[in-house]
This record gives structure tokens, sequence and C-alpha cells, in this order.
């Protein structure tokens, strides 16, 4: 069955909404055997939220970020929701708006569909740099965000 | 005589098997064997009678016996479609479970003597089967038993509904008639003749069928609500009865903050089940409603997330949310979390009251897809089982554990002894009678059978291994993932959503 793309201009981070125009910390980056995560959260001391990266696009030099939850419930599904975030520098993003996400609607469903797992992961670290491997036998994503 | 001829006709192979399994296991591997043994036999009518007008009520100390007895009754019952039946077969299999356990000492005394109390009332049920005498015996078990017992409470109820059917079934006709004929285990329908309870007569019975089981609840105006846009259309400001709630977008669908840590950390989740948008309006007008008031909901629901309330309002959503197709995650109207099984289990108990008590019933459940059954009476409020006991195999790949008391069965009917393990070839066997795709049964480190995940990645979820539905192989020989786990659990007489097997206790204890 194909899945349907879809591209929202929020991002829950725990029970905040971060909506368009919205700044966020990074707090972490990090990879599994699996995929690229992110920890974002709106400061130091607030609630975490973790995403998987899905997908990674360059538009015009704007690195722009498909974070897909890593939650397995909610990733349980063929109707794919993805906040769509842009990579202000290494320590920052910003939820893209509505009209950005129109404009890339069709790169980032090819994105989604068609970079393998392994490229998707290159693609990140080309941008963002090599990742630590987490082992999740001995690591735990912490709910707040310690500095 | 009839619970010796019925414990006589077990095999001795079963009782060998069960005998030196720990009491809990041996009550519903017995029960588990019985409701087989009974869809076999197809001999369930004669037998209810004979309990019934035997007396052997009365004689609830042989608990077991009585367990077996009316395990035998469910299978035979649960393949005919009268709602009337499927209630009682139901209420029967629940009923035969707690009756084995009684004599383990998992029913206490009191749950004894409020079923005790209650049989007047459900023999005057099964004398005079209508609206008034079904609701009072309802009432009296209820009060007799309350809510901890519910499903001894259930046995008593399904007992007197199942032995009401009966009577009109025979009332209505003599050996061959139409009535006899819906007994018929081949389960071919003939009319019905169960005026006794609609009050209707010599009405078809495809029209009916619905009616018979709204029968006795007073329908409820719905209280509705107002919803309110906020946030470019991604937060909803849902009004009703003095009362707000926001409900905030979460990746396709709308939903409440959780209550607080571990109150969504139930294995088992509920879904209401929709299969348009025609169908949602009504849903979402009397659920949310409901979710916002209701006691035993505002208690026992840890969070919810559903489509979007604005569309039973105007009919229009947010174009990021999942949309009412009945097929799939479409399907899924509502998702209910709890902190617990027994609490989940509370809230599809009383979401499908309410379901039924509103007129939302159906008549037949939804084809959607997924793995989940509805068994309850509204047809549409299912249980599902995402999460199980985390486990690596040798090699470190992933996968779920099977149940403790699952997996105890599986290798005493492989004929392995204390200790030791099923054989590779065995295992391999094991899944080709299941259906499950090869390799995937394995012994994790701990030495525990475990189901491999056909992925790769390490799903952590509330203290246990996610058990995934989208994109599992569904087909028989390519089950993964949930499909094979319910495929395995089923094999052998077991309900993955049932409090007693899974190994996560209530209180989040592991």
């Amino acid at each position: 069955m194909s899945s349907k793309i879809v591209l929202a201009p929020v991002a829950n981070i725990a029970d905040h909404l971060a909506t368009a125009g919205d700044r966020l910390r990074v707090f972490d980056r990090f990879k599994d055997s699996h995929a690229a995560h992110i920890l974002l959260a709106q400061r130091p001391g607030a609630d975490l939220a973790h995403f998987i990266i899905d997908g990674i696009l360059n538009t015009d030099g704007t690195i722009v970020l498909l974070l897909g939850p890593s939650d397995p419930e909610a990733r349980d599904t063929d109707f794919k929701v993805f906040s769509v975030v842009r990579l202000l520098d290494d320590e920052e993003i910003e939820v893209a708006d509505t009209s950005y996400l129109k404009k890339i609607q069709e790169l980032a469903e090819d994105a989604i569909k068609s970079v393998s797992r392994e490229n998707n992961l290159l693609r990140i670290e080309s941008v963002l740099g090599t990742l630590r491997v987490v082992d999740w036998s001995d690591f735990k994503v912490p709910k707040t965000a310690q500095l | 005589m009839t619970l010796e001829r019925y414990q006589e006709a077990l095999t001795k192979n079963s009782l060998n098997e069960t005998r030196h399994m720990p009491d809990q296991v041996r009550g519903l591997m017995l029960a588990g064997t019985a409701l087989e043994d009974g869809a076999a036999i197809g001999a369930s009518k004669a037998v209810l009678h004979r309990v019934i007008q035997g007396g052997a009520i009365g004689d609830l100390t042989s608990g077991t016996a009585m367990g077996v007895a009316f395990g035998k009754v469910v299978g035979t019952l649960a393949a005919n479609v009268n709602p009337w039946t499927r209630l009682g077969a139901r209420a029967l299999q629940a009923g035969g479970l707690v009756l084995a356990l009684k004599e383990i000492g998992q029913v206490g005394t009191d749950g004894y003597n409020g079923l005790m109390k209650s049989v007047p009332a459900l023999t005057e049920c099964c004398n005079h089967p209508s609206e008034k005498t079904f609701a009072r015996a309802k009432a009296n078990v209820e009060d007799n038993l309350g809510e901890p017992l519910a499903d001894a409470t259930l046995v008593g109820l399904g007992f007197a509904a199942a032995h009401g059917v009966e009577k009109i079934a025979t009332s209505g006709g003599g050996k061959g008639s139409a009535a006899d004929k819906q007994w018929n285990t081949s389960g071919k329908q003939g009319a019905s003749h169960a005026s006794d309870l609609s009050g209707e007569a010599n009405e078809p019975i495809e029209g009916r069928r619905h009616k018979d089981i709204q029968f006795e609840f007073a329908r409820q105006a719905h209280r509705d609500y107002l919803c309110e846009n906020k946030t470019e259309d991604f937060r909803r400001l849902v009004r009703c009865g003095g009362d707000e709630l926001e409900l905030t977008f979460q990746l396709g669908w709308f939903g409440t903050k959780s209550a607080g840590p571990g109150s969504t950390d139930s294995p088992i989740k509920v879904h209401v089940l929709t299969d348009s948008l025609n169908d949602l309006v009504n849903l979402q007008r009397v659920l949310i409603p409901e979710l916002m008031h209701d006691p035993v909901l505002k208690r026992c629901v840890g969070k919810w997330k559903g489509m979007d309330p604005k569309l039973s309002l105007t009919g229009e959503s947010n174009s990021a949310v999942q949309a009412p197709t009945g097929i799939e995650q479409g399907a899924k109207a509502f998702t209910m979390y709890a902190a617990s099984a027994e609490d989940a289990l509370l809230v599809q108990r009383r979401i499908d009251s309410i379901m039924h008590q509103k007129g939302l019933s159906l008549q037949q459940e939804f084809q959607t897809g997924n793995t989940e059954v509805c068994p309850s009476l509204s047809k549409r409020v299912s249980i599902c089982r995402d999460t199980f006991e985390y486990g690596r195999a040798a090699n470190g790949h992933p996968g779920c554990v099977i149940d403790e008391s699952v997996a105890l069965i599986i290798e005493t009917r492989g004929g392995v002894k204390p200790g030791m393990r099923l054989t590779s070839g065995q295992l391999r066997r094991l899944e080709m009678a299941v259906g499950i795709r090869p390799n995937l049964l394995d012994y994790s480190n701990e030495g525990r059978l475990m189901l491999k995940t056909s992925g790769t990645s390490a799903r952590s979820y509330h203290g246990g291994f996610y058990a995934s539905e989208s994109g599992a192989g569904m087909k028989f020989g390519e089950r993964t993932e949930r499909p094979a786990l319910y495929a395995l659990y089923r094999q052998f007489g077991f309900d993955p959503c049932d409090p007693k097997v899974i190994w996560k206790k209530s209180g989040g204890s592991e």
C-alpha cells in the first residue's frame, strides 16, 4: 500500500505545539543502526521532544529537516505526517510555514519515498557531521533538556 | 451427572497435559480445551438445559467442572449470529473461565456469595425472559458482585440471556421448526420468534437483529459539543456542558495531553471504529462529550486521540489529519490509552455500553484490515495489544517475548520438559502450523520463547517491545509482527489482551 506523505508546519514538543516561525534548541543528535535522531526543546530545562530525521533537503542553501515521530506507535501507520523545520545553525531550528511546505512537497515526498535508509543517514551526516552511535541498551533519552 | 459427563468428555491427554501445570494456567487450559471440544461436539443446547434444570447453578463448588461445562457451551453459541446468543456466548466464555478459576481461589468468597444471591433474579429471567426481568437480573447481579467482578457479573447475565433465547426458540416451534434451526450448529439461520424480548412479532429477523440488542436502554439525547479552531487550524477547543477541552494536532490526529507519567503505559489500547464521515459524525457527537464527563472514562483514560472533531460539525477537516476511510488507520475514529490493561478493559466495556445505549451498535463488524477484532456488544469497540515483553535472540535480534503462560502451554504441547526448549525443527513446524514467516520464532538470551521482529529497529515502547501492524505480514505463511503474535496466541486458545496472560501487571510493575 502506498503511503500518504503529509507535511505539517508544527512540531509537538511534549505537550506544547510549536508552530510556524517558532525556534527550538537542538539539544542532541545521534544515530543508531536504523536512523538519525534529534532532540529538541524550547529552552534549557524544558521538556524534550525526540524525533527521527526521516529526510533532509538542501533547497537553495536552506537545509530542511523532515522530522518523524520516534514513538513506534506513531510511526506504525501508512498516513505519514512530518514536521518540517529549517536548520538555522548547529544549535537551532525554526518551524517552517505553510507556504514553504507547498514549495517543497514534491522534493520531500521524493526524499521520504525514494531515498534508502542508508543514503538518508549519509546525507544527514554530510550536513550535520558524523553522528555518535547510541546503543539503546545503555542509553535513555532524557525527559528534559539539560545542558 | 452432566458435569461429570463433561469432565469425562475431556480426553485423558488434555487432563494429563494440565496435571503438572500451575493452578492458574491449569484452569485456563481446561476452559480453553473445553471451548474447542464444545465447538466440535456441538451439543451445547442440551447441556445448557441440563445444567440449568439440574440445579447445577447451586453447586458452584465444583468450579472447574462448571468452567469446563460452560466452556463447551461457548463454542457452539459463538457460531450463532443472533445477538442475544452472542451476548450469552461471550458471557459464558468469561464465566467459564471465572468459574474455573474459582476453585483455585482466584474468585473470593464475596464473589461466590454475590453470585449466589443473584440466583433468584436470574432464575426469574430464565423462566420469564423479558425486558423487565432481564434488566432486573442485570441490576441485581451488578449490585451483588460489583465492578471488580465484572466477568462474574457477565456470567449471570449471559447465563440468563442465553437461556432466554433458548426458551424462546424452543417455545416458538417444535422439533425441526425454524426456531430450532436457529440453534443448528451448522450456523444456518432460520426465522426467529424472539418476540418476548422485543415486543414485536413476525418481523423478519434480518430487520430486527439490530433492534434486539438495543431493546432495554433508554436513549439519551446527544449532548453534543462546540468546537473552535485555534492556532492555524492545529488546535481545537471543544466546549460541552460548561467544560472546555483542548485537543492538539498530533501528527495525523487531534489528541489530549497525557494525564501524567505512566497514565498511558497499558500494553493494550482501545479503538472505536468507523467506516465513513457520516458514521464518524454520530460517533464524535456522542463520544467526545462522554470522554469529557463520564466518570469511568475520566478516571481510566490516560489520554485519547482521534480524527478531527471539527469534522462532525462542519464536514471539513485539517488536511493533515487522518480521514475516516474505514480501512486500517482510517478505521480508528478514537484511540484510548490507559495506565493498565485492567483500566483499558474497563474503558472498552464502558464505551461499548455507551455505544449500545446511544444506538450506535453495528449489525456487523467493519472489515478494517486490522488485526484486532471487536468482541463487544456494539461491534465497534475493540481492544488491541501492541506491546510485549522485550527480548533479544542470541544473535542480538530484538523482538517480542511470548508471555510465560502461553509459552508454557506451547512447550508442554510440544512435549518439552521443564527447563528444556523446543528444538529448531519444532519451532519451524510451529511457524508452519500458525502461518508465521519462517525463522522468526526463537529463544531469547534468557531462554524465553520469542518472536523476532522482521525489521531491525529496536522498538522500545512502554517498557516492552512494540509489535507493529502497519506493513506487517498478514497472509498465512507470511505472518510477522502483531498478526503473527495474535495468530500464535489464538492457536493455543489465548487472548493476547487478557490481563491474566500479559506479563506487565497493573501498576507498571514488570
